[in-house]
């Protein structure tokens, strides 16, 4: 009997052995990579610092998942001149002390241009390495405008309109609204302090009468509801990186300031998983910053290559149009300077990019960029704001106000 | 101190920690041990009922029915596996056994990510009802769930080590592994019964505290330390003393940030945590033996 018992344990242990060593093999990456397609030259190595698995997470595995089928679409169409696209990830937790190192490996790895897939002050971190390292990197889903601003701006490129054309639309929004009293609930990580910052600077329209923060993983928010609420604010913005904080806060809004007219960034709109988060009808009347928009053509053909490819249910974000575009931007100029292995004429291409039709924003929105422009978008056309329904989903562009197109 | 809303929260945290630290109680009443992976069973309940609803397309009764039974199993497995061998080897001692449970804390956690996937997890609610509004209080059928399962426990709990056999058994062996082992009582058998129980609690807490504000394969950390403080400051006199633990954490949770900003009950738990290691360690509520 003692001999059986003992032999029991030993079995169990050796199964607990087994699976901590499979846990601390990873996680199941691997077979979400893109193959080689119909290209067959010698691989071009683009570098993904992607998050995965720390705070921006909620985003980066979104615009992650449609870098990877945008590469796997170029390569199964003869690559990028003939040569496929291979990529290499690596992972830096939107921790800014982790990136030095992750990008060094990727450039290790023989990546020849970067995407910075990562929280903002990580990416922040990330500038003077591309400048050690003199890699051209593409931000896709940044939008803190310190991120392509000096010192160590050269070879970094950003998408989408920053946070200064997002303080130009809120205010646009809060003027059209008669708010003046606004209440803000925010997360403690340190990418949205860095956008705080720049957003706020640009809200001079309207008086900040509370802020109150909560822990990104924090389970209750209700005292920082209450403080809100006795602040009494005409509305109440909410800036968080998005996942179970923001429907957290959304939750607890609905039910201690219920009719009280509700803001966001552009996280909730874009994470489809987060909605499901919600309680019943929480999130209706929810306003938030979106850039999806049906009548742009481009947009609507990767909303039926994405469906193809995710399932008919799968809901297309910001993120997945600006991971698109992305790699879209690259191949271009990977094409414009004839190969990638000089990065000097690769960030050149880069620059000498005008004009491309992105998938987007309003149908004329463009991107373009110059050796003075490391921001793509040309002009607000980037921005709508959208209005969440009854059922959680965003219902369409707000009535009350839009940005204003003049393309 | 006299909003509602703010009450509720409090005492729904408070019932989260409560059941938590009900799950310390019963290990530690049954097996003289605290068992650090409480929080990871808790973790693993919610994270695998709502993964089975997600990626199965399961009903949430089952899916929490197979949570729960999977949470048990992992519960037993740490005693049979890890506990109970490591304590034979090192002639009984606690601080191995404790060193080696916190390694199963951190095993459970990753495997939870390798299995799960590391992003949060909406909770799902076993209610089907919907919000109640009393005033100008909204209760979400979430918070009457946690609130009235905790009461449920407790009570069960309560009835079960005062007035069956087991129970009586479990308090015989907690006290001396030694002296109910010379008596010729199952300890194994009942040291094995409290693990199983507290796992039991510890996805029932779990499944019902995760649609709060979802839950993720990293969870399991800081629910592991909170139902400890909460067991900490109750004391284990009285089957009730985690639950007053639990409520006194859960008032601390939510009044500190009311009353002095976003993250004051951070430092609360850690005044909480020095003032009871260092002046009352035995808690609130302590044990008192006849001679």
């Amino acid at each position: 009997m003692a001999i059986t018992r003992g032999a029991t344990v030993r079995l169990v242990a050796s199964l607990a052995v087994v699976a901590l060593a499979a846990a601390g093999c990873g996680g199941r990456g691997g077979s979400d990579e893109p193959t080689d397609g119909t290209a067959k030259g010698e691989p071009i190595i683009i570098g993904m610092d992607e998050d995965s698995t720390g705070p921006g997470a909620s985003y980066s595995t979104i615009a992650g998942k449609t870098i990877r089928l945008a590469i796997q679409d170029i390569n199964d169409k003869g690559g990028v001149l003939g040569r496929p696209l291979r990529l290499v990830v690596e992972n830096d937790e939107s921790d800014p002390t982790k990136v030095p190192a992750v990008l060094q490996k990727l450039h290790s790895q023989g990546a020849k241009a970067l995407f910075l897939q990562s929280g903002s002050a990580a990416v922040m971190q990330a500038k003077s390495t591309l400048t050690q390292l003199g890699l051209p990197a593409i931000a896709p889903t940044g939008v803190t405008a310190t991120l392509v601003e000096p010192p160590d701006n050269e070879l970094i490129y950003m998408l989408a309109n920053t946070t200064t054309d997002w303080a130009d639309v809120y205010c646009g929004a809060f003027r059209a609204a008669n708010v003046t009293r606004l209440g803000i609930l925010t997360d403690d990580t340190a990418t949205i302090a860095a956008l705080n910052k720049a957003l706020l600077a640009g809200m001079s329209c309207v008086t900040v009468v509370a802020t109150e923060k909560g822990a990104a993983n924090a389970s209750d928010l209700s005292a920082q509801v209450a403080r809100l609420k006795n602040a009494n604010p005409d509305a109440i913005l909410v800036t968080s990186v998005g996942g179970a904080f923001e429907v957290l806060a959304q939750n607890t809004l609905a039910a201690q300031m219920k009719g009280k007219l509700r803001f966001s960034l552009a996280s909730i709109g874009n994470q489809p998983s987060s909605w499901k988060l919600a309680n019943p009808g929480a999130l209706e009347g929810l306003v938030f910053m979106g850039s999806i928009n049906t009548e742009n053509p481009r947009t609507k053909a990767l909303i039926d290559f994405l469906k193809q490819k995710n399932g008919d249910d799968y809901e297309v974000t910001a993120y997945d149009a600006q991971g698109w575009d992305s790699v879209q931007l690259l191949k271009l100029a990977i094409e414009k300077a004839g190969g990638p292995d000089d990065p000097r004429k690769l960030n050149e291409a880069i620059q000498s990019i005008t004009g491309y039709q992105a998938t987007f924003g309003q149908p004329s929105f463009t991107l373009s960029f110059s050796a003075t422009k490391h921001l793509g978008a040309d002009g607000p056309c980037g921005l709508s704001l959208i209005e969440f329904g009854a059922d959680n989903r965003p219902k369409g562009p707000w009535a009350t106000y839009q940005p204003p197109c003049s393309n | 101190m006299t909003d509602l809303q703010l009450w509720l929260s409090a005492v729904e945290i408070g019932c989260f920690f409560g059941m938590l630290a009900l799950a310390y109680h019963l290990v530690h009443v049954g097996a003289g041990f605290f068992n650090f992976a409480i929080g990871p069973y808790a973790m693993m309940g919610g994270l695998c009922t709502t993964w089975l609803v997600i990626t199965y397309d399961l009903a949430v009764w089952p899916a929490a029915a197979i949570a729960v039974a999977v949470t048990v199993v992992l519960s037993a497995l740490t005693e049979l596996g890890v506990v109970r061998p490591v304590q034979r080897r090192s002639g009984g001692g606690e601080l191995p056994a404790l060193v080696a449970v916190a390694a199963v804390l951190f095993t459970i956690q990753q495997l939870a990510g390798y299995v799960f996937g590391y992003p949060t997890l909406p909770g799902q609610s076993l209610a089907t009802f919907g919000p109640v509004t009393v005033g100008d209080v909204t209760v979400q059928p979430t918070s009457l769930l946690m609130i009235g399962v905790a009461l449920i426990c407790f009570a069960l709990v309560a009835v079960w080590i005062r007035f069956t056999r087991t129970g009586r058994l479990l308090r015989a062996v907690g006290d001396s592994n030694h002296a109910a082992a010379l008596l010729g009582l199952p300890v194994n058998r009942i040291r094995l019964i409290a693990f199983v129980l507290a796992g039991f609690v510890a996805a029932l807490a779990g499944i019902l505290f995760a649609p709060k504000a979802g839950v993720n394969s990293l969870s399991g950390l800081a629910w592991s330390l909170s139902g400890f403080l909460a067991v900490v400051v109750g004391g284990t006199g009285s089957v009730w003393a985690p639950l007053v633990g639990g409520m006194l954490l859960g008032l601390v949770e939510v009044f500190l940030p009311y009353y002095f900003g976003g993250q004051a009950h951070v430092y609360g738990m850690l005044l909480i945590a020095l003032l009871f290691f260092a002046f009352k360690p035995q808690g609130l509520f302590v044990r008192t033996v006849r001679a």
